[in-house]
C-alpha cells in the first residue's frame, strides 16, 4: 500500500487547518487540539530519537569501535538517569533523585562547554582576520572589541558615555541588523512553510 | 488588523510562488552568486571521490517552534546532497538536537537513496539524535566530526552559539564548514568560526542553490519579491510615524 | 591538282582535304583559332561542329562501344555512375561522327585492327547503355575473338604499351596472331585477322583497336587507287575474314625458316619487283638479304595483298618481285640514301606526297618495313631487318630510335641506326620515302606525331618524334581533343571546378594545364613508396608532458589532501588555543579564589531595569507570580548570576506566590536550583508546574487557560490573575513567544524578562510596553545589586567579568592584527614563490 500520497494529504491538511485557525476565530479550538496532537507526537518522538541513540552507541560499543568507551559512558549514564528517574518518581512521587545529576554533572558539563565555547569564540575571532582578511572580518572585530569595551571598561572611568555607547550600539546596530536578518528569516520561514502546505517540499519522505 | 494583514501577506505569498513555480520561462531566473555553495557543490563531487563523509547537521529546532523552518529547509538540503554522495563509500551523515528532527533525517535519507537507486546501501544510524538540549547536542556531534571521517559538514537550521563548538571541531580535523543559522546570535557565531558561513535568509536558499528545484527558486523569487514589499511598508510605515499620521 | 600545304607540318595535302593527312591538323586555319597550349584554361566548345575533324577510327571505336553497351558489359569493371548529360557533351560528336560512313579516313589495313566482329552500322543509333559514361562508350578493350589471341602483353591500354617486351608492337603481334600458318618460330604467332579488312590489325592485342579500318586498308588500296587523283579511304566494311596479308606473314617464315625465301610481293606484281614482295612470302631472316637482282622475278601477288600494291609498277633494282610497288616503294629499296619521288603515274596521290617528300639523302626513300635488306645501303651482308618489329633498343640504339615507329616514317632508315636489326625479322625501313602519304588524313594525331622524327634532310617527312619521349616539347593540341576536354559548364558540380586553384594542375595528356578535373580524394593518390613507421613507441616532447602530468595527479590521488588546510600548523593550533585558555582561566581563577573586588560595582540601574523597581512597587503583596524558567544549563550560572538578587529583593519587598513553569525538558530543574539557592524564597510558597510542552502553541493554551494546561495552578483561573510574569531566558525566541501569545491574555500584567547577554539586544525593541523590564546578563545583575545595595554572585563575579572581558578584547585586538600582517605577509611570500 502506498502511504506517500496519504502522508502528503495528511500534511496539508493540517497545515491548512492550523493556519486558517490563525485568521478563523471559530477554527480555533481545532488549531488548539491539533497543535496538542503535534506536542504528543513530538513527544514520542523524542522517545524513538531517545531509542535511536542508544542503538547508535550499542552498536558502537559492541563493534568495539575508536571511542567506544564514550558510547559505554553515554550508555550507562542514560540508564541510570532512567532508573533514577523512575525509582524517583515511584517512591518519591518527585523527580529529587534526579537533583543530583543535573546539579553535578548535568550543569557543570554544560558550562563547561560554554567556557570551552568562550575560548572557541576567542581563538576563532583571533584567527579570523588570517582566514578571511577583508572588510567585514575587520568590522565584525572591531565592533567585538568595541562592545566589550564599552560593556567592561568603559563603565569604569566614562560610565554614562558607556552607556549611551553601548546602548547605541545595541539598539541602533545590532537590533535594527538583527531585525532585518529575522526578517528575512521570517519571510523564508513562510515560503517554506508554503512548500510544505502545497505539498512540493515533502520531508516525510516524498519524492 | 495584524491578523489581517498576515492573511494578507500569506495570500499574496501563496499567489506568487503558485504562479512563479508554474510558469516556464525561457530563461531561468538569475540570482547572485553564493561563493559558499557553490563550494559547497564542488566539495560534495570531491568528498565521493575521496572517500569520506558528508555531515549535515540539522541544529535542535523543533518542528513546532518558530524556528522549525530552518529545520525543514536544512533536511531539503540534506535530501539534495545525500542524494549526490549516496554512490559514495561512506555514506553521509544526519544529526539533530531535536528528535522529530532526526526522525525526518532517516526518512530524507532513505527518499534520497531510493531516488539514486541505492536503496540497499541505506541504513537508519546514519541520521541520529546526539542531544536533547543545544549543548548535549553539540557535545555528541563534535566526536562524530571527529571520529567518522568527516570532510564536509554543513550547520543548517536552528543553532545557538553551541555551532561554534562543532565548527571549531570540524576545523581541527581540517573539514569544510558551511555554516547557516536563523538566530543572530549563531550567524555571528558562525561567521567567526565556520569557513564559509552564511548569513540572514541564505538559509533557505541553500536548497534552491545546490538543487535548482523550481520550486525552490521559485520561494527565492516570492521572498525577494515580499522582501521589497516589507521594505517598503517600513519605510512608509516610518515616515507615516515622522508625520504624526500613524 | 595543287596541293596545300599544312601550316603545322608543311606537308601537302590535296586542296580538297580539311585535315591534314599527316598531323590531323586543320588545313586551313581560321582568323580567331588559336592553337591550344598545355596550361591553357579549356573553352567551351559545341563539340558537334568538331565532329568533321575526328579521326573515323575514333568514331567508330564509339560506335562499336554502343553496340557493345546492349550487351551488360561483363568483362567491364565497375564504372562510376553515369555521368549527367553535360559531362557527356564532349563526346556527343563523337559519337556523331562514328556514325558517319562518309568520313572514313583511316586505311584499310588499320581499320583491320578493329575489334574482330564486323562492324556493320547499326540500323538504329545505339544509345548508351544506363550507368555509363560517354568514355566507356568507346571500347578500348579487348573485343572478343575468335582467333587465338597472342600472349597479352602487361599493362597495355590505349594510349599505353604499343610495344611489348620483345619490343614487337602490339598489333603486329595480334596481326600475327591472326595468320594460321607460316607461324615462324621466333615470332609471335600471328592473329587471324578478323577485321572486316581482312587485314591483320597490329592493334588487335587489346592495346589499341580503332574500329575502322582506314589504317589498314590504304594498303589494299594501292593497286586499285593507282591514278586516281583522290586518294580513297579505306573502307571499314571489309571482310572480316581476311588473313594476314602475306607481306606480313611472310615476314614470320622468312624468319622462322632462316631461308632465303622469295618474297610475295604480289600486291606488288602490278607495281614493281620490289623487296616489299619478301614480306608477302615469308618473313626474312637477318642473314638474309634482299635479292638484288633486278631480273628476279617478282612473286606472284597474293591474294590477299593490297591494291595498292598491286597497281605498283615493280622494279628490277632490287630483289622484291613487286611488280606493282610504286615508286616510293621500288626506289628506296635499293638505294637507302635516295629516295625518288614516286611517279605520280603509279602512285595515289596520297602515297604520292610520300614521294615528293621523302627524299632522304642518306638514302632511306624507302621504310625500313618495306626494305628487305638492312638499312645500310652499303652493307649487303645485313640481312634486311624489321626494325618496327624489332624490339626496343635497350641500350645500343639511343631512346628515341627505340621508341621510334620506323615502319610509319619515310625516312625511317635514317632514323634508325645501323645495325639495329632484329634477330629474326629482316631490317625493312617503316616508311618508304614519299610514304607521307600513306598515312592518310585519317592517320590520328597521336599516331602521326609518334613517327621517327626526319633525318637532318629538309625533306619534309611524318613527324618522327617517338612517341616515349620523355622531353616531348608540348604540342599544339588538336580540335577534336579540344572538344573532348571538359569545361567548366560541362563539370558544374565539381568543387575543383570551382576552386581550381587548390587543385593541382596535369601536367600531361590532354588535361594538361588543367585543374581540378579529376577530383582528387584526399589521400586518393599515394605516390612514392609507402612511409615506414616505426613499431617502437615514439612519443613527442608533448606526450610526455602529458604522461608525467598524469602520473603525477595519479601519485597526487594516493596521497590525503586536507580540502581546506589552515595555514598555521596543527600543534601550533593547539597550542594557541591552550594558551588562550590557559591565561582566561588563570586570570579568572585568580581573582575568584583570590576574592579581590577593586571594582565598583554600577551604582545606577541600567536603562531598561529602570523600570523593575517601578514594576515591584506596584505589584500587591502576596500575589502570585508566574516564573518562567526558560533556559539551558549552559548559561545557568550567567541567569542565576543576574537573577539571584532580583529574586530576594522581590520576595523580600512583596513576598508573592511563586508558580514555577518551564518551557523547557531541564528547566525545572535548573528552577529548583536556583530556588534552593535562594534563602528568602521558602518551599511552601512555591508551586511547581513542571514542564510546558510545546513551545508557542503550549505558550498560548496556558495563556488561555492556565488551569486547563495545568491542573496544579492554585487559585489562579486566568493568565492575568498573576500580578507579575518572570520569564528567566537564554534566548530571544522564547521572550518574543511569551510576548506575542500572552500579550491578549495578559491584561496589562508586567512583564519582565530575565535575560542573557546575548539575547538582550534582541529583546530591548520591545521594552517598555511588552517588556516592562529588562536585565541584562550579569551586568544588569551587578548594576541591580549595586543600585540596592544587595550582596549577590554578581558582586562576586563582576572583578573577573570585567577583567576576562578586557583580556579577550586584547586579545582579538592584538591577535587580529598579528595575524592580519602574518596573513599578508604569507600570501605575498606564496604569490613570490609561485
Amino acid at each position: 500500500m502506498k502511504t506517500r500520497p496519504i502522508a502528503t494529504a495528511m500534511a496539508i491538511g493540517a497545515g491548512l487547518i492550523v493556519l486558517s485557525g490563525y485568521f478563523i476565530p471559530a477554527l480555533d479550538f481545532i488549531r488548539i487540539e491539533m497543535i496538542q496532537w503535534a506536542v504528543v507526537a513530538g513527544g514520542t518522538a523524542a522517545l524513538v530519537g531517545i531509542g535511536n541513540l542508544f542503538t547508535v552507541h550499542f552498536q558502537k560499543v559492541r563493534r568495539r569501535e575508536k571511542d567506544s568507551f564514550y558510547s559505554l559512558t553515554l550508555l550507562v549514564s542514560m540508564l541510570g538517569t532512567l532508573l533514577a528517574g523512575m525509582f524517583s518518581l515511584f517512591f518519591n512521587r518527585s523527580l529529587a533523585w534526579l537533583q543530583p545529576a543535573v546539579n553535578a554533572i548535568i550543569v557543570p558539563v554544560e558550562a563547561s562547554l560554554m567556557a570551552l565555547l568562550a575560548v572557541t569564540l576567542l581563538y576563532a575571532s583571533i584567527r579570523l582576520l588570517r582566514r578571511r582578511p577583508d572588510w567585514m572580518s575587520a568590522l565584525f572585530l572591531l565592533s567585538a572589541v568595541t562592545i566589550i569595551g564599552a560593556t567592561a571598561i568603559l563603565p569604569l572611568f566614562l560610565r554614562d558615555i558607556g552607556d549611551v555607547i553601548l546602548s547605541w550600539m545595541s539598539l541602533l546596530l545590532a537590533g535594527g541588523g538583527s531585525r532585518g536578518l529575522l526578517m528575512g528569516v521570517a519571510l523564508g520561514a513562510l515560503t517554506t512553510g508554503l512548500r510544505i502546505i502545497f505539498g512540493i517540499d515533502r520531508p516525510y519522505g516524498g519524492k | 488588523m495584524t491578523q489581517i494583514f498576515g492573511l494578507v501577506l500569506f495570500l499574496i505569498a501563496a499567489l506568487l510562488l503558485i504562479v512563479l513555480t508554474l510558469i516556464k520561462r525561457k530563461t531561468p531566473p538569475a540570482f547572485r552568486d553564493i561563493a559558499s555553495l557553490t563550494r559547497l557543490q564542488k566539495a560534495a563531487g570531491m568528498a565521493v571521490e575521496e572517500g569520506t563523509r558528508l555531515h549535515v547537521s540539522l541544529g535542535h529546532g523543533s518542528l513546532t517552534g518558530p524556528h522549525g523552518a530552518s529545520g525543514l529547509a536544512g533536511l531539503a538540503l540534506l535530501r539534495q546532497v545525500s542524494e549526490q554522495a549516496s554512490i559514495s563509500d561512506r555514506p553521509p551523515l544526519a544529526s539533530a538536537g531535536d528528535a522529530a528532527l532526526a526522525i525526518l533525517s532517516q526518512d530524507t535519507l532513505e527518499s534520497a537513496y531510493k531516488a539514486a537507486g541505492a536503496e540497499e546501501l541505506y541504513q537508519a544510524s546514519n541520521g541520529r539524535l546526539t542531544g536533547l538540549t543545544p549543548f548535549s547536542y553539540a557535545a555528541g556531534a563534535m566526536p562524530l566530526v571527529s571520529a567518522e571521517q568527516i570532510s564536509i559538514n554543513v550547520l543548517i537550521g536552528d543553532f545557538g552559539p553551541e555551532a561554534a563548538l562543532i565548527a571549531e571541531a570540524a576545523d581541527r580535523e581540517n573539514a569544510l564548514v558551511i555554516g547557516a543559522a536563523s538566530d543572530p546570535a549563531a550567524q555571528a557565531v558562525l561567521f567567526a568560526a565556520a569557513s564559509d558561513p552564511l548569513q540572514g535568509e541564505e538559509l533557505f536558499a541553500a536548497p534552491a542553490y545546490v538543487g535548482r528545484d523550481p520550486a525552490q527558486r521559485a520561494s527565492l523569487q516570492v521572498q525577494d519579491l515580499l522582501r521589497w514589499f516589507l521594505l517598503l511598508s517600513v519605510l512608509a510605515a516610518a515616515a507615516l510615524k515622522l508625520a504624526g499620521l500613524l | 591538282m595543287a596541293d596545300i600545304l599544312c601550316p603545322h607540318c608543311n606537308r601537302p595535302n590535296p586542296d580538297d582535304q580539311n585535315i591534314c593527312s599527316f598531323c590531323r591538323q586543320p588545313l586551313h586555319i581560321v582568323a580567331d583559332d588559336k592553337a591550344i597550349h598545355p596550361g591553357d584554361m579549356p573553352t567551351k566548345k559545341i563539340t558537334s561542329e568538331l565532329e568533321p575533324f575526328l579521326p573515323q577510327w575514333l568514331r567508330d571505336a564509339r560506335a562499336h562501344a554502343e553496340e557493345e553497351q546492349v550487351e551488360p558489359p561483363a568483362a567491364e569493371t565497375s564504372q562510376p555512375a553515369p555521368a549527367e548529360p553535360a559531362a557527356s557533351d564532349w563526346l556527343a560528336g563523337l559519337e556523331a561522327a562514328s556514325r558517319n560512313e562518309d568520313e572514313e579516313e583511316l586505311p584499310d589495313w588499320m581499320r583491320g585492327i578493329g575489334p574482330s566482329k564486323p562492324t556493320p552500322k547499326p540500323d538504329q543509333p545505339k544509345k548508351a547503355a544506363p550507368g555509363l559514361t560517354r568514355r566507356e562508350e568507346i571500347s578500348w578493350e579487348e573485343e572478343p575473338s575468335p582467333a587465338p589471341q597472342p600472349a597479352e602483353p602487361p599493362g597495355t591500354g590505349p594510349l599505353g604499351a604499343t610495344r611489348s617486351e620483345d619490343g614487337i608492337p602490339y598489333w603486329l603481334k595480334t596481326a600475327e596472331a591472326a595468320a594460321p600458318k607460316e607461324t615462324p618460330p621466333d615470332l609471335p604467332a600471328p592473329k587471324e585477322e578478323t577485321t572486316s579488312s581482312g587485314n591483320i590489325s597490329p592493334f588487335e592485342s587489346g592495346t589499341f583497336r580503332p574500329n575502322t579500318g582506314e589504317l589498314i586498308n590504304w594498303l589494299d588500296k594501292m593497286s586499285p587507287q593507282v591514278g586516281e587523283t583522290a586518294p580513297e579511304l579505306p573502307r571499314a566494311d571489309l571482310p572480316a575474314s581476311e588473313p594476314l596479308p602475306d607481306w606480313i606473314s611472310s615476314l614470320d617464315n622468312e624468319a622462322a625458316g632462316g631461308k632465303e625465301t622469295e618474297l610475295n610481293f604480289d600486291w606488288f606484281k602490278d607495281e614493281t619487283a620490289t623487296p616489299l614482295a619478301a614480306f608477302q612470302t615469308g618473313a626474312e631472316t637477318p642473314e638474309q638479304t634482299l635479292p638484288e637482282e633486278t631480273s628476279q622475278a617478282a612473286p606472284p601477288a597474293p591474294e590477299n595483298s593490297p591494291d595498292w600494291l598491286n597497281a605498283m609498277p615493280a622494279t628490277g633494282e632490287t630483289a622484291f618481285a613487286a611488280n606493282n610497288l610504286p615508286d616510293w616503294l621500288s626506289s628506296p629499296v635499293a638505294e637507302t640514301s635516295s629516295a625518288e619521288p614516286a611517279k605520280p603515274s603509279d602512285t595515289p596521290d596520297w602515297m604520292s606526297a610520300f614521294a615528293a617528300q621523302t627524299a632522304p639523302a642518306s638514302g632511306e626513300a624507302l621504310p625500313d618495313w618495306m626494305k628487305p635488306t638492312t638499312d645500310a645501303p652499303s652493307s649487303k651482308e645485313e640481312a634486311p631487318s624489321l626494325d618496327w618489329m624489332a624490339p626496343v633498343a635497350e641500350s645500343s640504339a639511343p631512346k628515341e630510335e627505340a621508341l621510334s615507329f620506323d615502319w610509319m616514317s619515310p625516312t625511317a632508315e635514317a632514323a634508325t641506326p645501323a645495325g639495329e636489326t632484329s634477330a629474326s625479322l629482316p631490317s625493312v625501313p617503316a616508311f618508304l620515302p614519299g610514304a607521307d602519304e600513306l598515312l592518310d588524313t585519317n592517320m590520328p594525331g597521336w599516331l602521326s606525331e609518334i613517327a621517327p622524327s626526319e633525318s637532318s634532310s629538309a625533306a619534309p617527312a611524318l613527324k618522327t618524334e617517338p612517341a616515349f619521349q620523355d622531353e616531348i616539347t608540348p604540342a599544339e593540341l588538336p580540335s577534336w581533343v579540344q572538344a573532348m576536354r571538359p569545361v567548366e559548364a560541362a563539370l558544374p558540380n565539381m568543387p575543383a571546378i570551382n576552386e581550381p586553384r587548390s587543385q593541382p594542375a596535369e601536367s600531361q595528356g590532354p588535361l594538361a594545364g588543367l585543374r581540378g578535373v579529376l577530383p582528387l580524394a584526399a589521400g586518393a593518390f599515394v605516390t612514392g613508396k609507402p612511409r615506414a613507421y616505426s613499431i617502437r613507441l615514439e612519443p613527442t616532447s608533448a606526450q610526455q608532458q602529458h604522461a608525467a602530468l598524469l602520473e603525477q595527479m595519479l601519485e597526487a590521488e594516493t596521497q590525503a589532501r586536507p580540502m581546506r588546510g589552515d595555514s598555521l600548523l596543527p600543534g601550533a593550533q593547539r597550542g594557541l588555543r591552550w594558551g588562550m585558555a590557559v591565561i582566561l582561566v588563570a586570570l579568572i581563577g585568580l581573582l575568584l579564589f583570590s576574592g579581590a573586588r577593586f571594582l565598583p560595582l554600577p551604582s545606577l540601574l541600567t536603562p531598561e531595569s529602570a523600570y523593575v523597581l517601578d514594576v515591584m512597587n506596584a505589584m500587591p503583596a502576596e500575589s502570585p507570580v508566574l516564573l518562567v524558567f526558560d533556559y539551558e544549563p549552559a548559561l545557568a550560572g550567567e541567569l542565576e548570576a543576574a537573577s539571584a538578587s532580583f529574586l530576594d529583593y522581590l520576595t523580600a519587598f512583596r513576598n508573592p506566590r511563586y508558580s514555577v513553569l518551564s518551557t523547557s525538558p531541564t528547566g525545572a530543574a535548573l528552577a529548583e536550583r536556583l530556588l534552593a539557592k535562594s534563602q528568602a524564597i521558602q518551599p511552601e510558597r512555591v508551586t511547581w508546574l513542571g514542564y510546558l510542552p510545546g513551545e508557542t502553541a503550549g505558550i498560548l493554551s496556558f495563556a488561555m487557560n492556565p488551569r486547563a494546561a495545568k491542573p496544579l495552578a492554585q487559585d489562579v483561573n486566568a493568565y492575568a490573575d498573576y500580578a507579575l510574569v518572570l520569564l528567566l531566558t537564554d534566548r530571544a525566541e522564547s521572550a518574543r513567544a511569551w510576548v506575542e501569545q500572552t500579550s491578549a491574555q495578559r491584561g496589562g500584567r508586567p512583564l519582565v524578562v530575565i535575560a542573557s547577554a546575548q539575547a538582550a539586544p534582541m529583546i530591548q525593541p520591545y521594552l517598555p510596553r511588552q517588556v516592562n523590564a529588562l536585565i541584562s546578563g550579569l551586568r544588569g545583575g551587578a548594576a541591580f545589586e549595586g543600585a540596592t545595595g544587595q550582596a549577590g554572585p554578581a558582586q562576586t563575579y563582576w572583578d573577573a567579568y570585567n577583567l576576562a572581558l578586557l583580556t579577550a578584547a586584547a586579545l582579538i585586538f592584538l591577535g587580529g592584527m598579528w595575524n592580519l600582517f602574518a596573513g599578508l605577509r604569507a600570501r605575498r611570500q606564496e604569490k613570490a614563490d609561485a
